[in-house]
């Protein structure tokens, strides 16, 4: 399938860069809570987009304690609007088969940066 | 990649997740309990003082209305980035420091009525009409957050 990014495959790396477009950054936390995941596994997904130059991070203190705050970079934005594109194509094609595959229901539209 | 992982139903379901966590943190961007009371106040305040400064033709309390708006200005948004856990630059620049097209007009309007308010020393309607435009200063705030929830 063309235009599907490995990189945003993985379930989690896909909600996680979708979360953080709409916004200029999220904080750590924030984000491993609305995930729903582990700091270790947040982390990962965290560095394998961070590799791809898809998200920047940044130390901060919040509170009194250290934290860190993530953006989606414009590469990350434009890769991100690719990939749901190409998911989309997948599911259009399927729903020109009546046959197969689900109505698409509520997909998100990837918007501009924030900020 | 292997084809059959995409098939239409896995896709659509890998969607619908990314839309409802991105929902998630949307809706995550609230406000902390009284800032757009607050918003408005020292609005109102800014008003007051640069009027009162303009028709006195004295500097200090036009200086002290910048300065008052500049300090409560960054505390609100430190507030509310640390309430929330997520950073919108929009949210300052259209909610806090009033650029939209409607909080930037309640200003002017506010501004210059109370400016004529001062000069004809009608201090109650100075001060009515800087709250006045407090108000809707803070409620173009608040719409334009209801719109970014609902549009992003």
């Amino acid at each position: 399938m063309t235009g599907l990014d490995e990189r945003l495959v993985a379930p989690a790396r896909l909600q996680l860069a979708a979360m953080l477009s709409p916004v200029t950054e999220a904080e750590f936390g924030t984000i491993r809570e609305v995930l729903a995941v582990s700091d270790s596994v947040l982390s990962k997904h965290l560095g394998q987009l961070e590799a791809a130059g898809y998200v920047r991070r940044r130390k901060d203190v919040l509170g009194g304690r250290r934290t860190t705050w993530v953006a989606l970079t414009g590469d990350g934005q434009r890769a991100l609007a690719a990939h749901v594109a190409a998911l989309r194509e997948l599911i259009a094609v399927s729903e020109r088969a009546p046959s197969r595959g689900r109505p698409a229901g509520s997909v998100p539209s990837p918007r501009p940066g924030r900020g | 990649m292997e084809s059959s992982k995409w098939d239409p139903a896995t896709a659509a379901d890998a969607l619908d997740r990314a839309e409802g966590t991105r929902r998630a943190l949307v809706d995550g961007l609230r406000p902390p309990r009284g800032f757009f009371v607050s918003l408005g106040v020292v609005v109102a305040l800014t008003i007051i003082l640069t009027a009162v400064g303009i028709a006195r033709q004295a500097l200090a309390p036009v200086l002290l209305a910048a300065a008052l708006f500049a300090v409560v200005a960054a505390a609100e948004m430190l507030w509310s980035r640390r309430t929330s856990g997520v950073w919108v630059g929009d949210f300052a620049r259209e909610v806090v420091l009033g650029t939209g097209t409607s909080a930037s007009t309640a200003y002017v309007l506010g501004l210059g009525a109370a400016t004529w308010a001062a000069f004809v020393d009608q201090w109650w309607w100075m001060v009515a009409s800087a709250f006045v435009a407090g108000a809707a200063y803070a409620v173009a705030g608040h719409r334009w957050l209801r719109r970014y929830r609902a549009t992003s």
